[in-house]
């Protein structure tokens, strides 16, 4: 049986020194174009939105075909049906929160609208903000209200630039769970651009790395780290394992909170959540010692079994990609890898603090 | 007498806004928003007359207009009609003359309106007319009026290209302005101050009206 994309986008431009050439099969779900900047990336979004005109090439849904140089078809951004939310929210200043929603709405024919506005408020927690205007909110409402007003069109692919780079780690996660809640519950699926590894790996299910106007690699999300080419396009410093996790316990007598992730259980200090809570939580992974033994009562409060899957070296560290029921990428020095001699599907203990363990809510 | 030359300085002055306002709103799109080829040059175009001695402008108007010039000449044989010195002559005068300060005020509010505001409209499902409607002229809408009122006031004052292609007939194109030069002329110092009088007045309503206008709409400021 063939497979139905949600879009397929084989496309060149070029302008001045800069071109791009590229053939993508993007499937349901959430897929991540990963990239440095200046490897294309927005050029990619521009053409499938309508806002650039590619040179040669077909774009098209299984609805509608957007542009074909054959078919002499381009079609003009405002019928093409997606949604577009950009780096910097663009919302319209002069329009209330609900105004803001209603206008993509009301512009939808009848029989094509899916979501109310009022449940679109709702799902994005922006029932009780509905009447501000856009410069009264923090730049996690506005992503929430420039998300919901994309969804408001009922679009049939949702397409993302970088939405979370100017959002802090805790909005991030925030934000993280409310894409996948699109993804999962509404299925819309979703084209998301980022340069950044971590938010690749937690959001997406399917990524394709562009370097210089060309795919390099295409997958699932973890061939961003085994692909050497793409290591070396990434930066490890400050990589996060973003987890989805619910909360099992808050115990306030030892102020400390208990979250499920994976096979396991996790401590962190006490947060302002309840007891079956679903949240996100993040780790670095410079924060994870690794230890072959058990070892003996720590003040760390989490040692976790797993065992290794696979190592990637980078330039200066060892990657060291952990199962315990999720993923835990873990970054150490190389001669800490020579000395516990590490290797694939052995069986090892990671230590994390508690307070290493971010809970990443509002 | 003096309620007449002041009406017909307000219908004169308004007729020249009314005039300018699309030509404007045009100009100030082209130039403010979008990449149009020769947009300096057109820049400079619509900007001249503030440059230029008014008095050049009227001659050039007259030139143009005058029974022998190319659209007099065209307009008196196809409506048989010749607008030098009537008040549509002054109302000509007073729109090129006061159209550079309405456009470059529409321009630099046009051209503020942030790009991805405008595409979110689109991607949203509106074509570039309503984009146009919905977005690009609320959120440019302080410099629009502005740059109306501007163009008014100065419509309201405008003298050397008037005197030369309407002339100063009173009763038929003798506005404020226009009446003021004839009595100071005349030496009739006490009618010419009582002109001057109205004119201070007209200017600060105007221009109040263009500073209150500014204030409302200041709480709804672009990001």
């Amino acid at each position: 049986m063939k497979t139905i994309y949600a879009l397929e986008a084989s496309l060149s431009v070029t302008q001045g020194e800069f071109s791009l050439t590229c053939d993508l099969q993007i499937p349901h779900g959430i897929t991540a174009i990963f990239g440095p900047s200046g490897s294309g990336k927005t050029t990619l979004l521009n053409c499938v939105a309508g806002f650039r005109t590619p040179n040669a090439g077909l774009i098209k849904t299984p609805r509608s075909i957007f542009y074909s140089d054959k078919q002499s078809i381009n079609l003009s951004p405002e019928k093409r049906r997606i949604g577009y939310v950009l780096q910097e929210s663009g919302l319209f200043p002069h329009l209330s929160v609900r105004k803001n929603i209603e206008y993509g709405f009301n512009l939808t024919p009848e029989s094509e609208r899916i979501y109310k506005v009022d449940y679109l408020l709702d799902a994005l927690r922006l029932a009780h903000i509905a009447d501000r205007d856009p410069k009264n909110l923090s730049g996690g409402e506005r992503q929430r209200v420039a998300i919901a007003r994309s969804l408001a069109t009922s679009p049939d692919i949702l397409l993302l630039d970088e939405p979370l780079a100017s959002l802090d780690a805790p909005l991030r996660g925030v934000l993280i769970k409310i894409l996948k809640m699109v993804s999962d519950e509404l299925s819309i699926p979703m084209l998301y651009v980022s340069h950044s590894l971590s938010e690749v790996i937690a959001l997406s299910d399917q990524v394709f790395v562009l370097a210089e106007g060309a795919v390099v690699a295409e997958g699932p999300p973890h061939i961003l780290l085994r692909s050497a080419d793409v290591r070396s396009l990434a930066d490890y410093g400050t990589f996060e394992n973003i987890f989805q996790g619910t909360v099992l316990k808050v115990d306030i007598h030892n102020a400390i909170t208990i979250v499920s992730v994976g096979d396991t259980e996790l401590t962190l200090p006490i947060k302002p959540v309840t007891m079956g809570q679903e949240v996100m939580v993040s780790i670095r992974s410079s924060e994870v010692i690794l230890s072959r033994d058990k070892p003996n009562p720590l003040s760390a409060r989490n040692i976790v079994k797993a065992f290794v899957v696979d190592m990637y070296p980078t330039k200066n560290s060892i990657i060291v990609e952990c199962e315990f029921g999720a993923r835990m990428f873990v970054e150490i020095t190389v001669d800490a890898r020579r000395e516990l001699n590490i290797s694939p599907s052995m069986e090892l203990h990671m230590i994390i603090k508690a307070s290493s363990v971010m809970l990443l809510t509002l | 007498m003096i309620l007449a030359i002041t009406f017909l300085t307000l219908k004169v002055a308004l007729v020249a806004t009314v005039i300018n306002f699309p030509f404007a709103l045009l100009v100030g799109w082209l130039v403010g928003r979008k990449n149009v080829r020769g947009k300096i040059v057109l820049e400079i175009i619509v900007s001249l007359p503030l440059a230029l001695p008014p008095v050049a402008v009227g001659y050039g108007l007259l030139l143009l207009f005058g029974k022998n010039g190319p659209i007099g000449a065209l307009l008196a044989n196809a409506f048989g009609v010749d607008i030098v010195f009537t008040w549509v002559a002054a109302s000509l005068a007073a729109a090129v003359v006061s159209f550079p300060l309405m456009v470059r005020s529409i321009i630099v509010s046009m051209a503020s309106v942030d790009d991805r505001i405008e595409r979110s409209a689109r991607v949203l499902g509106a074509g570039p007319i309503r984009t146009f409607l919905t977005v690009t002229l609320p959120l440019s809408y302080q410099g629009i009026v502005a740059g109306v009122l501007l163009g008014y006031v100065r419509a309201l004052s405008e003298f050397g290209a008037t005197i030369i292609v309407a002339g100063n007939i009173p009763g038929r194109t003798q506005t404020l302005p226009l009446a003021i030069f004839g009595k100071v002329q005349l030496g009739r110092n006490s009618e010419a101050l009582e002109l001057v009088i109205v004119s201070v007045f007209l200017a600060a309503v105007s221009l109040a009206i263009h500073n209150w206008l500014l204030t409302r709409s200041g709480n709804r400021g672009v990001l």
